[in-house]
């Protein structure tokens, strides 16, 4: 069906972000400015819902039929058979990703009005954060890959300004081009990627780059389009062999589109932009490097299940990727001293987790962990946000420490988000990860079925050290001596600048070590009224006077409501957000899996050994068709659901027939295996840390593996020095002023009446345009050789 | 008679000249005949072309070639007198403010 | 051997109509010279606004003529001229670029005191010669219409007289373009002399007598495409083709002919390399498309799978690929290591010539129904490239101040929030050029690529794609520089003047509207496909 409300929940960010850099810049309002920015995204988050779960929005998640909510705009490119229209849609899967979207940016939006308090750029920061929501929700509302591209390169944009935000510091401005960069290196990727969809439905009858069926009057006239997941997912499966990734194939598409994945969602080998990227605001950390931007990746390898579940060594290569990005990034997040790094490898971590489960097939289970992820890591985040802004922008933890006095709120809210991340029972994180770990272990995926008791073991090992590092990181923080009153480690010069800065003697110098993530006040300069809006509570008043006196004492403490409310929301999300997936093994069927339900219908099931239906010479098998009943065998396979392509309702969801007992005993024992590792770690991690909070760390995990030097030394230093002396040289000076230079002392040398025969820079040019022209003529003669052959023969 | 390829070795040496004399040359008078050569060369190719044809177009666009010709050194002039005001020098390797 | 120089005289076929547009604007061109000798130096103004003027009536007989380049009067000049929507397109570009660098050029003559009446002359004599390098169905008018681009951009390069660089920049251009226009007319003597086929006893339309008349070559580009496969010297069409391509290959700065493009657009007049950037190039492209896709089109012969129409097909298109790909890359990877912006831009533009050429290829290697699908997505990205390089080419004018002082990217340290309207622009023009979505350059660059990979040149769009990733580099470092560091010397933002800010809002809206609303202008470029090879007589 068609709603315009769609437009509405994208384009309400947007006249947010206008209104405050066109008014904003001018009032410098922050009441305003809060009100603006928060508002325009609650008004989003409103239509979002609206849409989702009222049968007048069009039900998008909980109606019985699951099509999507349709927005058509207008037809935006249109050459011969390549059609993009600007249109949103609204399915089940771009429904939770609008709804936890929305939702958890405007609490981090209602932060981030306290965090910022004071800044010199405060309009800028909400018109750039009010940016990146409307960029964020265009990626996941759009309704063919192309303007999901427009979202994601905007989203990169976003990201870019945000990170970059602190101009004042170099190494602001330094990771935030790096970021750029290096999802620009992952977006050809996408670019090739969508261009291969489009290759290959045309060679199949239907060209599209959709992803939904659109009718006639959807569109507006013409012929309608048809879903291009659609199409692919109607061919048959690709043969598993290395060989398929260069064929041109769907496994090359899903590929293509895999490594701007890699890109955007920090996988291993382009990781490395996201814990560079902590230089920007910790909101700004907490919104799009934790919570949404970097999951874009598995949205689009989600919503391309059709293509993934068609292409069994694309998906070997997401979980092998998701599992060694998981483990890598956790064993270097245990190692790390600042406490936002710390959260950043975490982040990168769990996003293996995601792609582990993308790869062995369980895409609503990614999904989950999208979800619940979201709001722990967001909590995590904000927290140890709140946690710098009470330490007066101190970020290493090793000069914290005993903080739980001081800011008990803080301490509360965060206690929620490591035990979530850890895997606690019945919090959101144990759910999710559970899920992904027994998918892991039981899959009968064609790519990953003899990897699966491996990548399972690597998902038990990651979380393991996941409990072990988030305890180390709360131990450090909020138990312990109270180290920041001593003065070591180069501590006594920061605080000493800080206090000078605070007094508002001493203008904000980035340069000097451990500078954390500071918002700019003008020194002695007045700041207007901090933002509060109808989220902050009747305690926002109180936190005015306060503020004033915000830099004075020494001592920790607790941040304003505006902060700590939406901890406290946050935390609740992080504990109760699994309910809605307990799996059927635990609850026995007293409690419906919702989650898995609501999202069975649209993405696709992953091909399966052992089923029926041969294809081609490798043991390479098709899934049961929509129609057809799983397999016995395969009766837990509730969480890979059975329809292929969107739109379409399909059979009962499978996670309604009650499974195999066996299955059902084996998964509780796998469950129980979770919940001891997470007490392991937990236990672990606090009887060491406890005892020696500050033990280093094995250097080569404190310097990640020296990965970023690797890459400098092996990628960055040959292409800087290959442009600037080979290239470069060979066609502009170098090799022609040469040989030219070398004619000249040749001919000096026998005397020649050449003597003036000098390098000269005209000459030099005319003699590589000769150069060329004679390539040319020469390649021109070889076929003029051919043709005449042919003539005379 | 004289066979046609005859005339086109002729002109297609003349032209190598002229783009041999381009390179190697560093006053730009000289490198500005070269060029002239070049064309020159071309017009050559054009005549032969027109007469062992019995064709007159292609004599009439020799015609056209050299008005090109005509305009091409009044403006090539115009721009070796503004160089030589400012550097008094012909020599075109001296005219290198411009590189990397 | 007997000539008869005895031509009986015959009224001309001109068809006036179809060369409005070119009439129009050589008559401005000559009113702006008058006006400019006859009222002395105080008349910028006048001389800009005739310009103007001339040049937006040029665009409406331009537009006017636009309905019927699909009827059948569409030869004037005896098939010299053609009118069909390829021309019509690439005139309309010629037009934008030319109004924009009059806007442009405004503030710097005022800066630099220079004769404004001489360079609007020049500016719309270099535009008639694009015109008629887009219009030209005949070799030698081709030639005719680069000549008097050509010889109006030297005397433009160097028009800061008393500029070192600039008289360098001038002296460079010349010696070079003439060097290549040397080839480029020995490559239309081979051709004419390749295409010599035995004529009947009618007169032919050039008029020489018929009984005397053995042979005839041909330069007319509709009458090369018929005798490509029967033409009496095979070997002498190749040679030929060859040269046109270096000749072609010069103008639109393809790598390797691409050496002169840096130091010429270094040195020249900040205005004159925006319009040198923009308009020549594109020119250069109308002529190369409709000479190789129309003179020299895919022509199998009858009983022969590799007749000579195909194998000078398969060379040119082959020679084409590798243009691409060199051109992409070098551009590119060079672009990298360079610190002056506008020798930054410079090789920008040879890499987006090489885009460019990627459509082109696909244009190639397409069947006449697709093939005016790819020369509209060609046309397109010029246009998207013309608006977005003209507004970056605006804002380096106005931050390079008199005598193009400041354009060392050191110059632009820092600038990001004392003058944010010009460097949120120029990051607007920049993220363009880099094909981020949403603006023109983006829009451009899926024209072409999808064309290339509709005609299945899969290797050349994954390069093409890589290379769009390089470019990201400089073009980043540019903006954060401009955001991200802090400025070391002295720098007072400067007022933007109003013909400037009409050029920046112009472009602005420009580069957005093509990347949200593509659709209109593209499918006015392909409205018809460029005239056939059988319509010919």
């Amino acid at each position: 069906m068609t709603n315009h409300l769609l437009s509405i929940v994208v384009f309400a960010p947007l006249a947010g972000a206008l209104i405050n850099w066109l008014v904003g810049r001018r009032t410098r309002n922050e009441t305003l400015i809060g009100f603006v920015a928060c508002g325009a995204v609650a008004v989003s988050a409103l239509a979002a819902f609206t849409i989702a779960f009222t049968g007048w929005g069009g039900a998008a998640l909980t109606g019985d039929a699951a099509t999507p909510v349709m927005s058509h705009l207008w037809t935006w490119i249109q050459v011969g058979s390549f059609r993009a229209d600007f249109g949103f849609a609204m399915d089940r899967l771009s429904g939770i990703y609008a709804c936890f979207v929305t939702f958890v940016g405007l609490l981090i939006h209602v932060f981030a009005t306290g965090y910022m308090h004071g800044d010199k750029g405060f309009y800028r920061f909400f018109a750039y954060l009010n940016l990146f929501m409307f960029m964020m929700l265009t990626l996941v509302l759009a309704d063919n890959l192309l303007l999901m591209f427009v979202g994601w390169e905007g989203v990169g944009l976003c990201s870019y300004l945000l990170i970059g935000y602190y101009t004042d510091r170099k190494e602001a401005g330094d990771a935030a081009k790096k970021a750029f960069v290096v999802n620009r290196i992952g977006d050809w990727g996408v670019v090739l990627g969508i261009m291969l969809v489009f290759f290959l439905t045309s060679h199949a009858g239907a060209p599209s780059i959709s992803f939904f069926d659109k009718t006639a009057a959807t569109v507006g006239g013409g012929d309608g389009v048809k879903s291009a997941l659609a199409t692919i997912g109607a061919m048959p499966i690709e043969a598993f062999g290395w060989q398929m990734i260069f064929a041109g194939g769907i496994t090359s598409a899903a590929v293509l589109l895999f490594i701007g994945a890699t890109g955007k969602s920090a996988q291993i080998p382009l990781y490395v932009w996201l814990p560079d990227a902590m230089a920007g605001p910790t909101p700004v950390s907490a919104l799009i490097h934790a919570a949404t931007m970097v999951t874009a990746g598995v949205y689009m390898v989600v919503r391309c299940s059709a293509i993934f579940s068609h292409a069994p060594t694309a998906l070997f290569i997401v979980a092998i990727i998701g599992a060694a990005t998981a483990i890598f990034a956790a064993s270097v997040g245990i190692a790390q001293n600042d406490i936002k790094k710390v959260l950043a490898y975490s982040t990168v971590s769990q996003l293996g987790y995601m792609f582990l489960a993308c790869g062995v097939g369980a895409f609503v289970a990614a999904i989950f962990h999208v979800m619940t992820h979201a709001f722990f890591k967001a909590l995590l985040f904000l927290g140890s946000g709140s946690v710098i802004h009470g330490m007066h922008h101190e970020q290493d933890m090793r000069r914290m420490g005993g903080l739980r006095k001081y800011m008990p709120v803080t301490f509360a809210a965060m206690t929620v988000g490591w035990l979530a991340i850890s895997g606690f029972p019945l919090l959101s994180g144990f759910f999710s990860k559970d899920e992904i770990l027994w998918k892991t272990w039981s899959t009968e995926s064609v790519g990953t079925a003899g990897v699966g008791k491996f990548l399972w073991v690597v998902g038990i090992v990651t979380a393991v050290i996941t409990a072990i590092y988030m305890t180390r990181l709360m131990v450090m923080t909020f138990w312990g001596g109270e180290r920041f009153r001593e003065t070591r480690a180069g501590g006594e010069a920061d605080e000493a600048h800080a206090h000078a800065y605070d007094a508002g003697t001493k203008p904000h110098d980035a340069s000097l070590p451990s500078a954390g993530d500071r918002p700019r006040h003008e020194p002695g300069g007045s700041v207007g009224a901090p933002g509060h809006d109808a989220a902050a509570g009747p305690h926002a008043l109180e936190d005015e006077d306060e503020e004033e006196e915000h830099h004075g004492p020494v001592e920790p403490r607790e941040s304003p409501s505006t902060m700590t409310v939406p901890l406290v929301v946050l935390a609740f999300l992080s504990v109760v957000g699994g309910w809605v997936g307990i799996p059927y093994a635990l609850s026995g069927g007293a409690v419906p899996n919702y989650f898995e339900r609501t999202l069975e219908p649209v993405v696709a099931r992953a091909p399966e050994a052992g089923a029926a239906n041969a294809q081609g010479e490798s043991a390479l098998q098709r899934g049961a068709g929509a129609s057809a009943q799983p397999p016995a065998a395969h009766g837990n396979e509730g969480a890979v659901p059975q329809s292929v392509g969107e739109g379409e309702a399909g059979g009962v969801p499978a996670s309604e027939h009650a499974p195999d007992p066996a299955e059902i005993s084996r998964e509780r024992l796998f469950t129980i295996i979770s919940v001891v590792v997470a007490l392991v770690g937990i236990g672990v991690g606090w009887l060491w840390f406890q005892r020696k909070p500050l033990y280093e760390m094995p250097r080569l995990l404190e310097n990640k593996y020296y990965v970023d030097e690797i890459y400098d030394a092996a990628l960055v230093e040959p292409i800087k020095t290959g442009s600037r002396e080979g290239l470069w040289r060979f066609f502009d000076v170098g090799v022609i002023d040469g040989i030219v230079n070398g004619m000249g002392r040749g001919m000096r040398e026998i005397g020649s009446l050449l003597r003036f025969l000098q390098p000269g820079f005209v000459r030099s040019y005319a003699a590589i345009i000769l150069i060329g022209a004679l390539a040319v003529v020469g390649y021109f003669a070889y076929f003029a050789y051919n043709a005449v052959l042919v003539i005379n023969r | 008679m004289i066979p046609l390829s005859w005339y086109l070795a002729l002109s297609a040496v003349l032209f190598t000249i002229g783009v041999v004399g381009v390179i190697i040359k560093r006053n730009v008078i000289s490198m500005f005949m070269c060029i002239e050569l070049m064309l020159n060369a071309v017009n050559l190719t054009f005549v032969a072309f027109s007469s062992y044809f019995g064709d007159v177009t292609g004599q009439l666009f020799v015609f056209i070639v050299m008005t090109v010709a005509a305009a091409e050194a009044a403006v090539g002039l115009g721009i070796v007198i503004a160089i030589f005001r400012n550097r008094e020098s012909l020599d075109v390797d001296d005219a290198s403010v411009l590189r990397l | 051997m007997n000539l008869s120089f005895a031509i009986p005289l015959s009224a001309p076929d001109v068809n006036f109509r179809l060369l409005l547009p070119e009439l129009i604007l050589s008559v401005t061109g000559v009113v702006v010279m008058l006006v400019d000798a006859f009222t002395g130096r105080s008349q910028r103004r006048a001389t800009a606004t005739l310009s103007l003027a001339g040049l937006a009536a040029t665009a409406w007989a331009t537009l006017w003529l636009w309905p019927s380049a699909q009827g059948a009067d569409t030869r004037a000049w005896g098939g010299m001229i053609v009118l069909d929507p390829m021309r019509l397109s690439f005139t309309l570009v010629f037009l934008i670029v030319a109004a924009l660098t009059v806007l442009i050029s405004a503030i710097w003559v005022e800066w630099e005191g220079l004769p404004a009446g001489e360079f609007h002359t020049l500016l719309l004599f270099a535009t008639v010669g694009m015109m008629l390098m887009a219009s030209g169905n005949d070799l030698v008018m081709i030639f005719l219409g680069l000549e008097i681009l050509s010889i109006a951009t030297y005397v433009m390069a160097g028009f800061r007289k008393n500029d070192l660089r600039s008289n360098e920049s001038s002296l460079k251009y010349f010696i070079l373009g003439s060097f290549s226009s040397a080839f480029l007319l020995y490559g239309i003597a081979l051709v004419y002399g390749a295409t010599a086929h035995e004529v009947s006893a009618q007169p032919q339309a050039s008029g020489a007598l018929a009984q005397h008349v053995i042979l005839a070559g041909t330069t007319n580009i509709s009458a090369i495409a018929e005798r490509v496969n029967d033409g009496l010297y095979p070997p002498l069409l190749f040679a030929g083709a060859a040269m046109l391509m270096i000749g072609f290959g010069f103008k639109i700065a393809s790598a390797p002919f691409h050496v002169w493009t840096p130091d010429v657009y270094e040195g020249a007049p900040t205005p004159v390399t925006a319009f040198m950037a923009a308009g020549p190039k594109a020119a250069g492209f109308a002529a190369f498309m409709r000479v190789f896709l129309l003179a020299f089109p895919f022509v199998a012969a009858s009983g022969q799978m590799r007749s000579t129409g195909a194998q000078l097909h398969d060379a040119w298109l082959g020679a084409l690929w590798i243009l691409a790909v060199l051109t992409m890359t070098v551009g590119n990877v060079v672009a990298l290591v360079q610190t002056n912006v506008k020798r930054m831009l410079a090789y920008s533009s040879i890499a987006h010539a090489g885009y460019a050429l990627v459509g082109f290829v696909a244009a190639g290697a397409a069947d006449s129904a697709h093939q005016t699908d790819a020369v509209a997505a060609v046309v397109f990205y010029l246009l998207a490239y013309a608006v977005m390089n003209l507004g970056a080419f605006a804002v380096v004018t106005l931050i390079a101040r008199s005598g193009d002082r400041r354009t060392d990217i050191e110059d632009y340290r820092g600038i990001g929030f004392d003058s944010p309207a010009l460097s949120l622009t120029l990051s607007l023009f920049l993220l363009s050029l880099l094909g981020v979505p949403l603006t023109a350059g983006f829009m451009g660059k899926v024209m072409v690529f999808s064309q290339a990979l509709g005609e299945g040149y899969k290797w050349l769009v994954v390069i093409g794609v890589l290379n769009t990733a390089i470019s990201v580099y400089y073009y980043l470092g540019l903006i954060v520089v401009m955001f991200f560091r802090e400025r070391t010397t002295e720098w007072r933002a400067p007022r933007i003047p109003t013909t400037l800010a009409v050029v920046l809002v112009l472009t602005v809206a420009g580069v957005i509207y093509l990347g949200l609303f593509p659709g209109r202008v593209i499918n006015a470029f392909r409205a018809v496909q460029p005239i056939a090879v059988s319509s010919l007589r």
